[in-house]
């Protein structure tokens, strides 16, 4: 993808000189033609994202930003765009989604170093972790996420790429503790799949077995063991966007459970209370969880004083072809606000 | 030999039709690439005298490989860079020798010669990225296998269909080390696809259910893993040892998982003695047992890529400890805190009721116990009249 280049010098690129947060040439057509954002009014434009043509190595170097350029464009992007209370969080993505993704072409047609290129690309894993959690249960008309969680995949495998050739290069650094977020975030986004599995657990030592990968890859052990009640358990141990993105997983695990309790305390007549489920669910509402088990054809909540006592399950009722939506949890959300945002998602504060 | 004595009798080979002769002269294992005649970094004016096209661009890029190979020290990143060429030679010979399949051996030898430079340039270059360089090499080789994939319209006995289980494999041997296993999909589903795939030679089938075993494994999907290993390992001629040892690696936990347990000597035979350590514990339903020969062997677990399935054997150990519990106990309404005590008996320290309600619906809906839990009562409910631990090797859909 990205790779094509590698054994080729910075030099072989072309070397941003624009210093702004967008050329002048953008600036002048977009004032021109009125193509001016909503967050822009104030006169400050940010580079666009437009898809590349092929003669793209031809573009001059004044309109590409120089990597500080770069950096104080993400800063600008979170610290002042994000944080706006006056429009709702789906339109901010929507503006940062586009500027970042122009942010991320630059890295590929500068070539930057993986030093410089993780330094880029990290504050953009941690906004679109955000993003992914926090839009989740926003209509796909306002937000796409999988759209989301697709590019999310891409920053996070390149970060993960540049990890490794620093390591084995020996040339430039990173911050460990940024990593160790990136690796939890990359498996737990991952949960289902083997390879990211494999993948963390042949890392070495002294990053595994640090308390956050470490659990992360006790909960994705116990995902594939089908251990859920050790994993629930877990998945609040992990730090804000770890926590966030591993909660993601949360629906597929309830339904799960679910599945699991309507065979096993299957019976016409027996109970199952409801406080007992929602714990083990780790639902803060128990509104939520009367939805989800009428989603699932589990138990229809016509009379209230009958679900006080109890839910009855039965296997024969189950249906596995619906699915439960996500929730945002407590957990996560009272771990988020012990940050202040922006400097989380800059990484400018310890993130461990 | 001389080079020209090399040139020309590669175009005689070529004048008859002789594809697997031909295959040896341009091998990197070769006897011929030792022979200082024939490091030559640019020979083309020769070659074409003696070897016509389309095999000209081949033999080039052949001498070329040998030439970087053997430079002081030895060059391997150019000479995988002419690998690559060649293997892109044999793409175009492959084009314009239509309708005829003798030329499969030299696509077979260049394909896995690349493989394997494309390794050693990995393991030997610590500036390489890892796995790049093996899926550039998958690439190329995939260019070959879309001529023989589409070669659809030539009788059997001439097309070059017969040649994608090689390049199949080789592709495997790429997508597991980088672990790309998603890869594999639509390969397995080519060759699962074709009316003659039983009658590839017996070495190929066996690589290729070795891997589609172990992708089935990663899967979930252990019958058919069981299935495929089994036919590996039992085709696995005994006196490759190694091989047969590597396929016994995967095919015993699945077959753990479906309720064989491994028998000593065997495990002993192949030097595994990890598996019986663990089916020892097992059928104690020793959880502390378990963990501790988890983590003895954790690095095996780790490198052949099986720890997680092994891992999910725990709920084996689980199922063997209720069941010790049932028959002390012998009666058909166990009290839950019986099983605690009993994991707590076996080390699992801070485990609470709700775990343990967990793991009992676990082994419910696995049908491992047949049953159900009373939450009220906080009792198991199990038949009076059958055993409530059936055979794990008999149940479905396990």
């Amino acid at each position: 993808m990205f790779a094509d280049h590698y054994k080729m010098t910075e030099n072989n690129y072309i070397i941003g000189t624009c210093k702004g947060f967008c050329p002048l040439k953008e600036i002048k057509l977009r004032k021109s033609t009125n193509l001016i954002h909503y967050y822009e009014k104030n006169g400050k434009l940010i580079k666009e994202f437009t898809r590349s043509a092929a003669d793209r190595k031809m573009e001059q170097p004044e309109n590409l930003r120089t990597f500080e350029a770069l950096k104080n464009t993400l800063e600008y992007l979170i610290n002042k765009i994000f944080v706006d209370r006056e429009k709702p969080l789906n339109f901010r993505y929507d503006f940062i989604f586009d500027r970042c993704r122009a942010v991320r072409q630059e890295i590929v047609m500068q070539n930057f170093t993986s030093e410089k290129t993780v330094e880029l690309l990290e504050p953009i894993v941690m906004f679109l972790s955000y993003s992914l959690y926090r839009l989740n249960s926003v209509p796909i008309s306002l937000f796409d996420s999988k759209i989301c969680q697709q590019h999310l995949h891409e920053c996070l495998l390149k970060c993960l790429s540049c990890y490794e050739e620093i390591d084995e290069m020996n040339v430039g650094k990173y911050k460990m503790e940024n990593r160790i977020i990136v690796e939890a975030i990359h498996l737990m986004l991952n949960i289902n799949d083997f390879g990211t599995f494999q993948r963390a657990i042949k890392l070495n030592k002294a990053i595994k077995s640090t308390f956050v990968l470490g659990t992360a890859i006790k909960i994705s052990i116990n995902f594939h063991r089908r251990h859920f009640h050790k994993l629930l358990h877990d998945i609040q141990e992990l730090p804000h966007l770890v926590g966030a993105i591993a909660s993601l997983n949360l629906s597929q695990i309830r339904k799960e459970i679910l599945r699991i309790f309507s065979i096993a305390y299957s019976n016409q007549v027996l109970k199952v209370p409801l406080e007992f489920i929602q714990r083990l669910l780790m639902y803060d509402e128990q509104l939520s969880l009367l939805k989800h088990l009428s989603d699932l054809n589990i138990h229809e909540n016509s009379d209230e004083k009958e679900t006080e006592i109890g839910i009855n399950f039965n296997r024969k009722k189950f249906d596995n072809s619906k699915s439960i939506p996500n929730t945002q949890q407590h957990f996560v959300d009272n771990k988020l606000d012990d940050f202040h945002l922006p400097d989380l998602i800059l990484m400018k504060t310890c993130v461990m | 030999m001389n080079l020209i004595q090399y040139l020309s009798t590669i175009g005689r080979l070529w004048n008859s039709y002789d594809g697997s002769s031909i295959s040896r002269f341009i091998s990197l294992s070769g006897s011929h690439i030792s022979n200082r005649n024939l490091h030559v970094e640019d020979a083309e004016n020769l070659v074409s005298r003696y070897v016509k096209s389309p095999l000209d661009d081949v033999i080039n890029a052949h001498l070329r490989t040998l030439y970087y190979m053997h430079e002081s020290p030895p060059n391997f990143s150019d000479a995988y860079k002419c690998q690559m060429a060649c293997v892109q030679a044999v793409v175009k010979l492959l084009q314009e020798l239509k309708e005829e399949n003798w030329c499969l051996p030299i696509m077979y030898v260049t394909c896995m010669d690349l493989r394997l430079l494309a390794l050693k340039c990995e393991t030997l270059d610590q500036g390489a990225k890892r796995g790049h360089l093996m899926e550039k090499a998958a690439e190329c080789l995939m260019s070959c296998f879309r001529i023989c994939a589409g070669d659809s319209r030539t009788e059997v006995k001439d097309t070059k269909r017969i040649g994608m289980l090689h390049l199949v494999n080789q592709m495997f041997k790429v997508y597991f080390r980088i672990n790309k296993l998603h890869l594999c999909k639509p390969l397995i589903r080519a060759i699962d696809s074709l009316s003659f795939k039983d009658q590839f030679p017996i070495s190929q089938q066996i690589t290729y259910k070795y891997f589609v075993g172990r992708k089935a494994m990663y899967d979930s999907d252990y019958k058919t893993s069981d299935e495929y290993l089994s036919f590996a390992f039992n085709h696995c001629p005994t006196k490759y040892w190694k091989n047969k040892r590597l396929i016994l690696i995967y095919l015993v936990p699945v077959k753990m998982l479906l309720g064989h347990m491994p028998l000593k000597e065997t495990m002993e035979k192949f030097k595994v003695p990890q598996f019986y350590e663990l089916a020892t514990a097992l059928k104690q339903g020793n959880v502390r047992n378990f963990d501790e020969v988890m983590q003895k062997y954790e690095a095996f677990f780790i490198d052949t890529g099986i720890y997680i399935i092994v891992e999910k054997l725990k709920i084996i150990a689980y199922r063997n400890l209720f069941k010790k519990v049932y028959l002390i106990l012998q009666t058909h309404q166990i009290d839950l805190q019986n099983f605690l005590n009993a994991l707590q008996f076996v080390g699992e320290e801070d485990i609470t009721m709700d775990e343990t309600h967990c793991i009992v619906a676990n082994l419910i809906a696995e049908g491992k116990l047949k049953g159900y839990i009373s939450y009220q009562h906080n009792k198991l409910v199990v038949s009076k009249q059958t055993s409530p631990f059936p055979n794990l090797s008999a149940i479905a859909g396990n």
